[in-house]
């Protein structure tokens, strides 16, 4: 229920930005949803979906987009749901409505933090904390993957060729996240830095 | 070691947690032996040199129990699959079968 998000901010501050290298923003007012589809229903889950949105809900680790409702593949038949607070009133309410006979529908957006990343020294930055290659040759916009940041659980994807990624971690993490983010990306606060 | 997740692709070994033996069957608590068979069941394992299949558990990823099958001197991994796909033991399977 949107009357019951959060309100205070997951990250200590709105942003961080090294000179023209990297830019980390918290992404605040997302409303996430996470469907999972009930056993032996995820083709008329799929069918369904395709049917309301347009979208086909990503049978491998990927991400796509249209009308400001984002699909992230969450796992086996899983799927995050993301809108903006100010674009839909009520995400989850909307998504059991549609999908509940298929899916079990569960508000995330109290429980995830997302923070974007993007900038030509993105991908520098979080070679630091995540073990899987993230080289433009093997992922790269709608590319998604669920593995870990520093030790921390987390959805990864790319949206744009900048490139931005964006990362979602377990709200009580943001804050460490956002450590490590201002340690890790130090090195970046000069423009004329060598590479 | 990297692990294959049928899920995910080839990932780190420090995304998975290991469960042990995924060929052990979990005795009918009213058989007339279940205390003898249950401390084999929770205790007695074989150790094997070689072919070892294995569960994992991808839990800095996407959560899904997989079944390894790998070499226990060389750490080679032959093949992997979703638990809930093929993975069960052959006992399981033949008991499907028989019901």
């Amino acid at each position: 229920m949107v009357d019951q998000l959060i309100t205070l901010p997951a990250f200590p501050a709105p942003s961080i930005e090294r000179a023209d290298q990297v830019r980390i923003v918290a992404r605040e007012n997302v409303q996430i949803v996470g469907i999972t589809a009930r056993e032996r229903e995820t083709e008329s889950l799929v069918l369904a979906f395709r049917a309301v949105y347009g979208l086909d809900l990503p049978m491998k680790p990927a991400r796509v987009e249209k009308d400001g409702l984002a699909v992230v593949w969450a796992g086996w038949h899983q799927w995050l749901l993301m809108s903006d607070v100010a674009a839909v009133p009520d995400l989850e309410q909307i998504m059991r409505a549609d999908f509940g006979g298929y899916a079990a529908v569960v508000d995330h957006s109290d429980a995830r933090a997302i923070v974007a990343v993007s900038g030509r020294r993105a991908r520098d930055l979080l070679a630091k904390g995540v073990s899987i290659d993230l080289h433009p040759r093997v992922f790269t916009t709608g590319d998604a993957a669920a593995t870990a940041i520093s030790h921390v659980g987390m959805h990864i994807w790319q949206t744009d060729e900048k490139p931005t990624f964006e990362l979602a971690v377990p709200r009580t993490y943001a804050d460490s996240l956002w450590r490590w983010m201002e340690r890790a990306s130090a090195e970046y606060q000069n423009s004329d830095s060598l590479l | 070691m990297r692990i294959n997740c049928p899920c995910c692709g080839e990932r780190s070994l420090d995304e998975f947690v290991y469960y042990g033996d995924a060929d052990l069957r979990r005795p009918d608590p009213q058989d007339e032996e279940a205390g003898a068979k249950f401390i084999a069941y929770v205790y007695e394992r074989t150790n094997p040199s070689g072919f070892h299949r294995e569960l994992w558990y991808h839990g800095l990823g996407c959560r899904t129990w997989i079944v390894a099958e790998r070499d226990t001197r060389t750490h080679e991994i032959y093949a992997t699959c979703r638990a809930v796909d093929g993975g069960a033991p052959e006992g399981a399977a033949a008991d499907r079968e028989r019901s």
